[in-house]
């Protein structure tokens, strides 16, 4: 048996396929493409697959990725992101496979680019309204928990960011924390955004870095 | 390609995936490179469209030819809708992203009455026309086929032509046509009377009906040269009928997930109610060998890990056990299983049982259809008490434990003690769990009755029958409620006023297009869905139309009345189902085609198990 992590992409329209089923897109390219995958051993064998930070509906990312096992420990791991490519949606692409090297409990920061437009705001409006957002005392929003929803000020997670316009876009760059222990969405801010002007905004969110407390990428 | 304007939408839509395409072995061509584009529409959600086996062969077949470009749409989920129609955007094919008026033909499937609405419903989000008199040009032609096609006549004022029977020569066969003409400059109309002489296709425009004072039609007169009657299109040898190597694998989970193979059309039994057991007579099959092959370059092309061998009634395939030896060659290695949907109570044995490994133990459905041995043998389902004792037990002893059982209420001839025999039923079934000797140990059972009520449609013996009223079905609902004592007895019904709704369509005429079009104004769409469907607001429409929807419903009609659908022909003889009829009320037998020819006509297409050989022949 043999661990292996596939970095892989996500963009495009493939940002509109959620987790759950982004499971079931990988469980049947990686039968398509008969790579030797280990299946459970319940009533129902299926191909064992886990993904180490999952990746909120809408949002593109560049450095996924998902663990399987092998049965086959010979297998050449360097063949994997073209078998599965040859299977894979528009817009999802496998570009590296290796063995592990950290758990996915490591996790600790992700970074996000977020290009935020609105069909009557210049950019330079937009940037204008995030900084105001961004620079006030506290950033009182409401976050969905198991729970049920709790409010939660953002502002102290904000240790990171940065903001420009570019063209007819606002970019807002930020690392926060994420991983099993404590995870902040990005969407929270623009969801505060929101209530504060009252404005509609169109945005592509892409998580570009994923890292541990070291800031040394996940690998 | 689907564009930013959508994509801006996405966001604020639920299952976003649902209008994204490019999924898995989806087709894109150049428009530029093709000469016709079919927009493939199926009037209900992607999750349930994408589901279905004929969109999948005609979409493949479709695509195999260089000069066709065929595309999906689906409708879209009313938040969606709300979306669309806010920022201007008009329903698009899912592949080129293009507005339904970009395309030569537009093409529904006609799966279940109560999607008629939606169709009016995605041709006014795509900018279409809704009458096929507003389309005068010979370009997005309106066409439709599907079960439902069998009584075209309430949507004979929206589409310009039908296809009767299985589609995948006739489609063909149109387009060709339509090339030609569009070569020579010809006009839709001559299009239209050249298209009415193919074999399987109806243009209804090309008839007129008159009525009798008490609202029966009088005549249907053919016009241009239209045949009088529509022979149904049949496919003769199904091995040799193409089947696609890979289906368009959905990105998001849809309902039926899985690889499907058709193993054989028609069925043998002639259930009085089934209106499938007709049109699609006589049965055909393919060979084991050819459905091995097909199920495992599914299997291949898609990566599914689970494969459903499709028909009317699984178990009646006549080499269903060496089909699964084969099967299990292969699909145990590659970690595949089988299911076998449609099981007969009868159909049930350890041989099949033992080949279907994976076979989920959480529940076992079986379709007595009716409560008492008199009423069964009126509808002509064949099944008797004892069969379907032995077969729950068999099922309990191999560790089962929840059974489903399907009932119909409203049945012809039914009476409330027929009603309350479902409730016996499914005492008989606890009590059979009780005494099986190897049942699982210290587990309850659960035995869940569920009832449809009965809608009579074309081209069944039953076809003449008045439906149950909604208060008559409602009583009859409440009456098998107090008939069931036992809490191991879950009971489940229906609503009975869709049921009323899809009666009326399903054998309306002409006059009904127009209850349609108010339908449409008012925004009505997606009466499948309990959400949407409403009553009273479908009272109101016939009320303002002027249409009395128990004149459909709940009218027995004579033998000799001349019906919507008499000039379309599906090979059955109207005598046929007249006797058939006639034995319903005797509640006399009708034994299936292995058994016996009943001379029901399908022998004239000359094909299938009306030429095998019959154990009684020598």
């Amino acid at each position: 048996m043999k661990n292996v992590r596939i970095w892989f992409k996500k963009e495009g329209l493939s940002r509109f396929i959620s987790h759950l089923d982004l499971n079931k897109v990988m469980t049947l390219a990686i039968n398509r493409s008969k790579i030797p995958i280990w299946h459970t051993e319940g009533f129902n064998p299926h191909p064992f697959i886990t993904f180490a930070l999952p990746l909120s509906l809408g949002f593109c990312g560049e450095c996924e990725t998902m663990d399987i096992r092998l049965t086959d420990e010979g297998f050449d791991i360097s063949l994997i992101p073209a078998l599965l490519n040859k299977s894979l949606p528009d817009g999802i692409r496998a570009y590296k496979a290796a063995e592990p090297k950290m758990k996915p409990a490591q996790i600790a920061r992700a970074r996000y680019e977020i290009i935020i437009s609105s069909d009557d705001k210049s950019a330079d409006e937009i940037q204008k309204e995030i900084s105001d957002l961004l620079s006030m005392n506290e950033i009182i929003t409401q976050k969905k928990t198991k729970k049920g929803v709790k409010e939660i000020d953002l502002r102290p997670y904000l240790e990171d960011y940065d903001l420009k316009a570019d063209g007819e876009q606002a970019v807002l760059t930020m690392t926060l924390p994420a991983g099993s222990s404590e995870n902040i969405n990005p969407i929270l801010y623009l969801n505060s955004l929101k209530e504060k002007t009252g404005g509609e905004y169109f945005y592509v969110c892409t998580r570009n870095e994923i890292t541990d407390i070291n800031g040394s990428a996940f690998e | 390609m689907i564009s930013k304007e959508v994509e801006k939408i996405l966001l604020n839509v639920q299952k976003p995936g649902r209008y994204t395409g490019g999924e898995l072995n989806s087709v894109i061509k150049d428009k530029e490179s093709v000469d016709v584009r079919f927009a493939f529409c199926f009037p209900d959600v992607y999750e349930v469209g994408m589901s279905h086996l004929g969109m999948k062969i005609l979409y493949s077949q479709f695509n195999e030819r260089d000069d066709i470009w065929c595309e999906r749409v689906f409708a879209p989920w009313v938040d969606m809708e709300e979306q669309m129609t806010k920022h201007g955007i008009p329903l698009y094919a899912l592949e080129s992203g293009d507005s339904l008026d970009k395309f030569d033909f537009i093409g529904f499937t006609l799966q279940y009455e109560l999607s008629f609405t939606n169709i009016l419903y995605m041709l006014r989000l795509g900018n279409i026309p809704l009458l096929s008199s507003e389309r005068t040009q010979l370009f997005n032609i309106v066409v439709a086929g599907g079960p439902c096609a069998c009584n075209p006549e309430p949507l004979a004022d929206f589409v310009d032509l039908f296809f009767i029977g299985e589609g995948e020569e006739v489609d063909l066969e149109l387009i060709d046509l339509y090339k030609q003409c569009k070569s020579n400059n010809e006009s839709k109309q001559e299009f239209l009377i050249k298209a009415a002489q193919i074999e399987g296709v109806y243009v209804p425009s090309l008839y007129t009906p008159e009525y009798n004072s008490d609202g029966t039609l009088k005549s249907f007169a053919s016009s241009h040269g239209a045949p009088e009657k529509v022979n149904k299109r049949i496919i003769k040898n199904l091995d040799s009928l193409y089947y696609p190597q890979s289906f368009v694998v959905p990105s998001i989970e849809i309902v039926h997930d899985r690889a499907m193979a058709e193993i054989f059309r028609g069925c043998i039994r002639g259930c009085r109610f089934c209106q499938a057991g007709f049109l699609y007579r006589p049965v055909r099959e393919k060979s084991p060998e050819v459905i091995d092959r097909q199920c495992r370059l599914l299997c291949e092309g898609t990566g599914y890990d689970e494969v459903s061998l499709s028909s009317l009634s699984s178990s009646d395939y006549t080499k269903i056990v060496p089909l699964l030896t084969k099967m299990n060659e292969w699909t145990e290695k590659e970690n595949v299983s089988i299911s076998l949907p449609s099981l007969r109570v009868d159909g049930f044995s350890d041989d099949i049982l033992s080949k279907l490994k994976t076979v989920r133990k959480s529940g076992l459905t079986f379709a007595p259809e009716a409560g008492t041995q008199r009423l069964r043998d009126a509808i002509n389902k064949n099944v008797t008490e004892q069969e379907l004792m032995e077969t729950c037990s068999t099922a309990f002893d191999g560790g089962w434990t929840t059974v489903k059982l399907y009932f119909m209420i409203g049945l012809p001839t039914e009476t409330f003690d027929d009603v309350a025999g479902i409730a016996r039923l499914g005492q008989q079934v606890v009590n059979a769990y009780y005494s099986a000797e190897n049942r699982p140990k210290g587990k309850s059972v659960r035995v869940t009755l569920s009832t449809a009520s009965f809608v009579p449609k074309p081209f069944t013996p039953f076809q003449w029958f008045a439906q149950d009223t909604i208060e008559t079905l409602k009583e009859k609902q409440m009456h098998l409620k107090d008939s069931i004592t036992t809490k191991k007895i879950n009971y489940n019904y229906h609503d009975s006023s869709t049921s009323f709704i899809e009666a009326v369509f399903a054998r309306g005429d002409r006059r009904l297009c127009k209850a349609l079009l108010k339908a449409n104004e008012r925004g009505m769409k997606f009466d499948g869905w309990s959400d949407f469907f409403s009553l009273d607001k479908w009272l109101e429409v016939f009320d303002e139309c002027g249409i009395d929807p128990a004149f459909y419903a709940n009218r027995q009609r004579s033998f000799d009345e001349l019906l919507p659908w008499d000039h379309i022909d599906y090979g059955i003889k109207k005598l046929f189902l007249i006797e058939e009829c006639k034995k319903a009320y005797n509640s006399e037998t009708t034994p299936n085609c292995r058994q016996n020819c009943s001379g029901c006509g399908a022998a004239r297409w000359k094909e299938g198990v009306c030429f095998e050989k019959r154990k009684d022949m020598v």
